[in-house]
């Protein structure tokens, strides 16, 4: 401890430094550390690589394209072109995470350093995803203190075939799970520092600006608090955090209060004036119906894709509440996993990509579980059994069972941590393997990628298109693959908004189907536009021939044209007839279950 | 060309914003600093058990028209837990005050009052460091103390002394004063609040700095170090800031104790208008301490830049306060980008941090006098807040005023025992 801090003195008197046998001694034990040290960096960075690999390789092939990468893409590219939102930014998700996403392609040489917009946005996410699995590290580390231990938590985290599908997505999920992560590690490591304590706190407030989702945690982050802090402190300690915290939180209402986009138009503090309303916005999602699937449908699908974490994740949970009755500093650790459950299951909608901010919970659920397991057998059971001391007096016990029992047995549990964490590994390398084929291998974004490369090369650059969010940066920007070496389109506009935004559907579209030149539907498009009733692109369906499909065993992208009534001056008629229609894209060969309505869509 | 001159005005006002935040921030960090790390608990922790009592104190007592309090004073410095030996107490009055000299003559003729003493000056300049300097060449025992005339010391603090001197090598020690009275008038809690925080955290944080600007009483320096000092400035108007940054710049360690049991009891000023002249006076003196210069002295860098901000403080704040309705003004009327709009309310969520605080601190406050808590005082102290923040920025900009028209006379505080009554009720 440093004297100066404990006795509030100026710096005075400090002692000439004597080389004895104990300074000798300190030497040798920095020495030791240091090595220690370097050897842990080592095994961390090898484990954190195979991680990297492991989300890195295959990245821009699987999964396809989402739409909501595409709506984070362009919102990232609209907040470096100043603006909030390439459309009416109606609050459904604080903007910090897009931003973020906006800084790195600024950093990193603009969007499409990495190829397609996405690519870039999920190479960012790459690097957050390593980050947070250090994170996981790092907190299995402060937690247990053991080194095994945490590199468990790391693996189970990072191979997990849930984590490298959907931790590969630009999802802001992905985002606040890192902040997160980053506000777990600093509470768990704060020592009852007060400026770990504001420091979670302020990463737990950039998690929320990142995905609105992460204040379910928050009771549980105060709670967290109130464990860390000495009793002298605790009342400042929760106090400021949850003052920071909601600070934060605050300061997206007050983005809405300043925009005068708070109050719903009509009320008393709204106006008159129609625009967007921040409250609005909530009530309704709040009130919105389950068309998603619901929590336990999703349940099973995650079940599938890695039913060991999830099931070893559970006993975990609720064996951790059990050791926390005495070791209560890990207790946040089942509540965070548990409180997020909680909020799936109250109902509404579940998407796939929920399971995200559990993954990091349930590993290190896990591995701190398998501790104090561990720890409960070797160390406790015998404490308070008195089996070692039976087994030293067996005087027919074989000369090495009785050195055994004379091993301490801190030094037993060491050993046997380390053989189960590499026995688990073991066995859990070619599960990993097997379950993550489909990641490493499948290519999903080979058919969107060609659809955008044909519309640069064959289309006009005044079409009106309606198409997947993912296309949206590619085929608008200058630079995109979408674009070409041409000029970006300048209608390239997202289904989900031309269906929802007056501003889209009547500004530009005029709600007319002769109105629209081109659709670029996928099954996505078609099945939402179904279930949606998205009258517009509905009629437009309608109207249209296919003109192209490209597609491969996972997925297909079909591109139609609308042949208008009357005048043909908004695009070129040749155009259908230019094309050479491949004998594959017939009709037929389209899934006709992902088809909106009965063909017709096609036929024209 | 306007456009080039509005920008120029939005940079400054940004930037002002920008000097609001970190100074408020700074202040936070200070006032929180004690509670910054579990380990600091023990700075305020008093010794568990007391040393055998080996050093001698000697207590100057200046008075000035202090008759209504001092007979009290002189009396509880005299029940105090120390043996009468060791101790040495000097009442200091000037010749012209009759009336406080006739009281304490009528006190001295009591009983178990052999080791007590009035000194009578009649030179000038008639002011504390003057009567401190007097009782300094009068004071005979290890260490000098000061108590003013409206104090209530706890009756063990030189045992405390005596053994923190004893355990620890330290020429001074600086004791806790807690105003008591939080709850009689409407800037109470809040005056009480600024107490606390600056004797239980603020003073730490300097401490660990290495510059302590001492406070004016249940302060504790070896008589050795002050004679070498050459006493106090008699022109200053805040001498015991003014010895405390001089002691630390010559090296002297001090150490700083203020746990809640052992402060040294005192009130608040009974009305704004005392208020006022209270703080114009400490500001004065330290604008005065500011351009002597013996902070230039500190060994670095750092040392100095805290020294000087330190004592402007008084001035920065008040510049802010006055700030304020202008920046409120700006957020309704100047129509800025969302993004810069959002920036301007940094230094609102830090004043929010600092109410926050407030609260939690008065309810620690409240609760360590084992008093009941009541929702006015801490309505109070939030409606409060800013007002104080105006009178405080009022009182700099007198204190600069009476500077520039070179007045350093004291405007004093009178003492009604407030702070009593609240003991008795309690």
């Amino acid at each position: 401890m440093n004297a100066r801090d404990a006795l509030a003195l100026p710096p005075t008197a400090t002692h000439p430094p004597r080389m004895g046998a104990h300074a000798l001694l300190m030497r040798a034990r920095r020495a030791a550390l240091a090595r220690a040290w370097i050897f842990e960096a080592l095994l961390v960075g090898a484990l954190l690589g195979v991680g990297v690999v492991a989300h890195a390789w295959n990245l821009f092939n699987f999964p396809r394209y989402q739409g909501d990468e595409g709506v984070y893409v362009a919102a990232a590219w609209s907040v470096m072109h100043g603006n909030v939102f390439p459309y009416t930014y109606s609050y459904g998700h604080p903007p910090l995470g897009w931003a973020m996403i906006g800084v790195w392609c600024q950093l990193t040489g603009g969007f499409f350093t990495f190829g397609t917009a996405i690519n870039s946005g999920r190479v960012f996410i790459l690097f957050l995803d390593a980050l947070a699995s250090l994170f996981v590290y790092l907190t299995a580390r402060k937690l247990t203190g053991n080194i095994w231990i945490a590199l468990l938590a790391m693996a189970l985290f990072s191979l997990s075939p849930l984590s490298i599908n959907y931790q590969r997505e630009v999802l802001l999920d992905n985002i606040a799970t890192f902040w997160v992560m980053l506000a777990l590690y600093l509470l768990v490591a704060s020592e009852s520092r007060m400026r770990y304590i504001l420091g979670s706190a302020l990463a737990f407030g950039l998690a929320f600006l990142s995905k609105e989702t992460a204040v379910i945690l928050l009771p549980v982050f105060i709670y967290g608090v109130w464990l860390v802090s000495s009793k002298f402190q605790r009342r400042y300690a929760v106090v400021l955090f949850c003052y920071l915290a909601l600070a934060l939180v605050s300061s997206y209402v007050l983005l809405a209060l300043l925009k005068n986009e708070l109050f719903p138009t009509g009320t008393l503090l709204g106006g008159t004036n129609p625009h967007v309303s921040m409250i609005t916005t909530y009530l309704q999602q709040a009130g919105r119906g389950s068309n998603g699937g619901s929590f336990l449908e999703q349940w099973d699908a995650w079940r599938k894709d890695d039913g060991l974490l999830l099931l070893g994740g559970m006993v975990a949970i609720a064996g951790n509440l059990l050791v926390s009755r005495w070791q209560p500093r890990i207790r946040i650790v089942p509540l965070l996993p548990l409180i997020y459950l909680l909020f799936l299951a109250r109902g509404g909608v579940t998407f796939a990509y929920y399971i995200i901010p559990l993954l990091p919970f349930l590993a290190l659920n896990v591995a701190i579980f398998l501790y104090y397991a561990l720890r409960f057998i070797i160390i406790w059971l015998p404490e308070h059994t008195r089996m070692p001391q039976r087994a030293g007096q067996w005087l027919s016990a074989p000369p090495w069972a009785r050195r055994l029992a004379s091993v301490p047995r801190a030094r037993v549990l060491q050993a046997a941590l380390l053989l189960v964490v590499v026995g688990i590994l073991t066995v859990l390398a070619p599960y990993e393997a097997r379950m993550n084929t489909k990641n490493l291998t499948a290519n999903e974004t080979g058919p969107q990628i060609q659809a955008m490369e044909w519309m640069s090369a064959h289309v006009p650059r005044s079409a009106m298109i309606i198409a997947n969010h993912y296309n949206y940066v590619d085929m608008r920007t200058p630079g995109g693959i979408g674009a070409g070496n041409g000029a970006p389109f300048a209608h390239v506009e997202m289904y989900w908004v031309v269906a929802t935004d007056p501003a889209v559907g009547t500004g530009i579209f005029h709600n007319d189907w002769n109105n629209v030149d081109y659709i670029m539907a996928d099954s996505d498009l078609l099945t939402d536009a179904k279930n949606f009733n998205m009258t517009l692109i509905l009629n437009a369906l309608d109207h249209a021939t296919l003109i192209k499909k490209f597609q491969n065993k996972l997925f297909w992208v079909a591109i139609y044209q609308v042949q208008h009534i009357g005048a043909n001056d908004l695009t070129q008629p040749t155009i259908a007839e230019q094309i050479s229609r491949p004998a594959s894209a017939t009709p037929a060969a389209q899934p006709t279950t992902a088809t909106p309505h009965g063909g017709s869509g096609q036929g024209g | 060309m306007l456009t080039s001159l509005s920008s120029i005005a939005l940079a400054i006002y940004l930037l002002i914003i920008c000097l609001m935040a970190l100074q408020s921030l700074f202040n936070l960090r200070m006032q929180l600093f004690i509670w910054g790390e579990p380990r600091r608990a023990l700075f305020n922790q008093p010794p568990v058990a007391f040393a055998e009592p080996k050093i001698s104190f000697t207590v100057l007592l200046p008075a000035r028209h202090e008759e209504a309090v001092i007979g009290a004073t002189i009396e509880k410095i005299c029940r105090a837990n120390y043996p009468r030996d060791l101790l040495q107490v000097l009442v200091i009055c000037e010749a012209g005050d009759i009336g406080t000299i006739n009281t304490v003559h009528a006190k001295l003729a009591e009983p178990g009052k052999e080791h007590v003493r009035l000194i009578v000056f009649s030179d000038t300049p008639i002011n504390k460091p003057h009567g401190l300097n007097k009782g300094l060449q009068a004071a005979a025992m290890d260490v000098v103390t000061i108590f003013d005339a409206e104090d209530e010391p706890h009756e063990d603090i030189f045992q405390i002394i005596n053994t923190t001197l004893a355990q620890e090598d330290v020429e001074v020690v600086q004791g806790g004063v807690r105003l008591m009275n939080y709850d009689t008038y409407w800037f109470s809690a809040l005056n009480v609040l600024e107490y606390y925080f600056w004797f239980k955290s603020t003073l730490h944080y300097f401490g660990w700095s290495g510059i302590v600007p001492l406070g004016g009483n249940t302060v504790f320096v070896k008589r050795a170090t002050l004679l070498a000092a050459g006493g106090w400035d008699e022109q200053c108007l805040t001498e015991d800031a003014e010895i405390g940054i001089r002691l630390s710049a010559a090296g002297a360690r001090i150490r700083i104790l203020c746990d809640d049991d052992h402060v040294t009891r005192e009130e608040t000023p009974d009305n704004v208008r005392a208020l006022v002249k209270q703080r114009t006076r400490w500001h004065q003196g330290f604008l005065q301490v500011l351009l002597k210069g013996d902070w230039l002295r500190l060994p670095t860098l750092s040392q100095r830049l805290l020294a000087a901000y330190l004592l402007a403080i008084p001035f920065i704040q008040g510049i802010f306060a006055l700030m304020l309705p202008v920046s409120l003004a700006m957020m309704v009327f100047v129509k800025l980008p969302v993004w810069l709009a959002l920036f301007t309310f940094l230094p609102l969520y830090v004043f929010g941090a600092q109410l926050v605080l407030n609260v939690v601190a008065l309810a620690e406050f409240i609760r360590a006098q084992h008093r009941g808590y009541s929702p006015r005082v801490f309505v109070l102290s939030v409606l409060g807040f800013f007002p104080y923040q105006w009178l405080l920025a009022v009182s700099a900009v007198r204190a600069i005023l009476r500077q520039a028209r070179k007045q350093t006379n004291w405007e004093k505080t009178a003492h009604v025992g407030a702070h009593r009554k609240v003991r008795e009720v309690a």
